[in-house]
């Protein structure tokens, strides 16, 4: 009986190999008040850290971004400060993302724009190309939201 | 009697512990709390009012007696994304000489430098298509402008340049020309 109770007790016990996975991402910081000037070299760009934390140095991840806003579809929109304006100015070209891989916004299909294993900090750059058709915007401004997902590839 | 009693009723579950224990060691599952993670960043930005121009190409010309007009072979041209204009002016520049502003002057092109005198009896004019005449003088005067706010790259500005020859003009000799340098000025917004 005891014979039986410590077997039981060995079959509950959890081995380190199947610790609970988990995978946080932090995306970029909020570019805000970006100056385009289409005079300079093209394409315009900016930079960020994106920052992923898993649970094991073991784990493989991907990461992608996207633009899932059917109203911007991957280009910067006018913004009025609350909403996008109906019938409102874009963009004339949408936004690349890169980091090891680049994808042109809205990048519906999720490719990935990074692979790796264990915490890592991806530095992303963002891309837009600017030209004289780029109306300047008197009150309000071009606005996009992008969304960073880190996945595990188990 | 007892014993062997209790070790058959314990066999079967001696025999399911065996298993089980040998399912986790063999199978080790993993747990997956969270397979995935989003997070957002919002970009805000706007395009600085921004002009860019291209000045005509140079000219060398010889002229007659009268009215003569001279074309560039590049025109002005005009990008930008604001409402937007050019003007033109004789800026002296390169020590041309005080008081010949607008005005064609004797230049050594063996010294590359402006003679004192003299300075052709009439003003250049420049032009672009569809606009009226501007007669050059030593103050910026608007050549031409745009209130279109919907933005241009590299808009064509034909560009024509006119100049009256009086007798009064004398004839230079062979290490001399008449010269001028106009300096044209793209301002947005306007």
């Amino acid at each position: 009986m005891l014979s039986v109770v410590f077997i039981l007790m060995l079959t509950f016990i959890v081995p380190e190999a199947a610790q609970a996975q988990s995978i946080e991402v932090t995306p970029p910081t909020n570019i805000t008040d970006w100056v385009f000037n289409p005079s300079l070299e093209q394409p315009q760009t900016q930079t960020g850290t994106c920052v992923i934390n898993v649970t094991n140095t073991t784990d493989n991840w991907t990461l992608t971004a996207q633009d899932l806003n059917a109203t911007t579809n991957g280009y910067m929109t006018e913004w009025d400060g609350s909403s996008y304006v109906t019938g409102g100015a874009k963009l004339h070209n949408a936004m690349n993302i890169s980091a090891t891989s680049e994808v042109t916004l809205p990048n519906v299909a999720g490719t990935n724009i990074a692979t790796g294993t264990g915490n890592t900090s991806v530095e992303v750059t963002f891309k837009q190309e600017i030209g004289y058709s780029d109306v300047v915007l008197a009150t309000d401004t071009y606005r996009i939201v992008l969304t960073f997902e880190a996945s595990l590839a188990i | 009697m007892v014993k062997a009693k209790l070790l058959k009723a314990a066999s079967p579950l001696l025999v399911l512990a065996l298993v089980l224990s040998m399912m986790a060691v063999v199978a080790a599952p993993q747990v997956v709390s969270a397979a995935s993670s989003t997070g957002t960043s919002n970009i805000t930005g706007n395009p600085t009012s921004t002009i860019t121009i291209t000045a005509p190409s140079n000219i060398s010309a010889s002229w007659s007696i009268g009215a003569n007009s001279m074309q560039p072979t590049t025109n002005l041209t005009v990008s930008s994304n604001d409402a937007w204009q050019v003007s033109v002016n004789d800026t002296l520049c390169e020590s041309k000489p005080a008081g010949t502003g607008g005005k064609l002057v004797s230049y050594n092109t063996t010294s590359n430098t402006y003679e004192t005198s003299p300075a052709l009896t009439n003003a250049l004019g420049v032009k672009v298509t569809g606009e009226s005449v501007v007669t050059l003088s030593g103050t910026a005067q608007n050549l031409y402008a745009s209130s279109q706010s919907a933005g241009v790259t590299d808009q064509n500005c034909g560009t024509l340049f006119n100049q009256t020859i009086a007798y009064a003009d004398v004839v230079q000799t062979a290490d001399h020309t008449y010269r001028i340098v106009i300096t044209f000025v793209g301002t947005c917004p306007v």
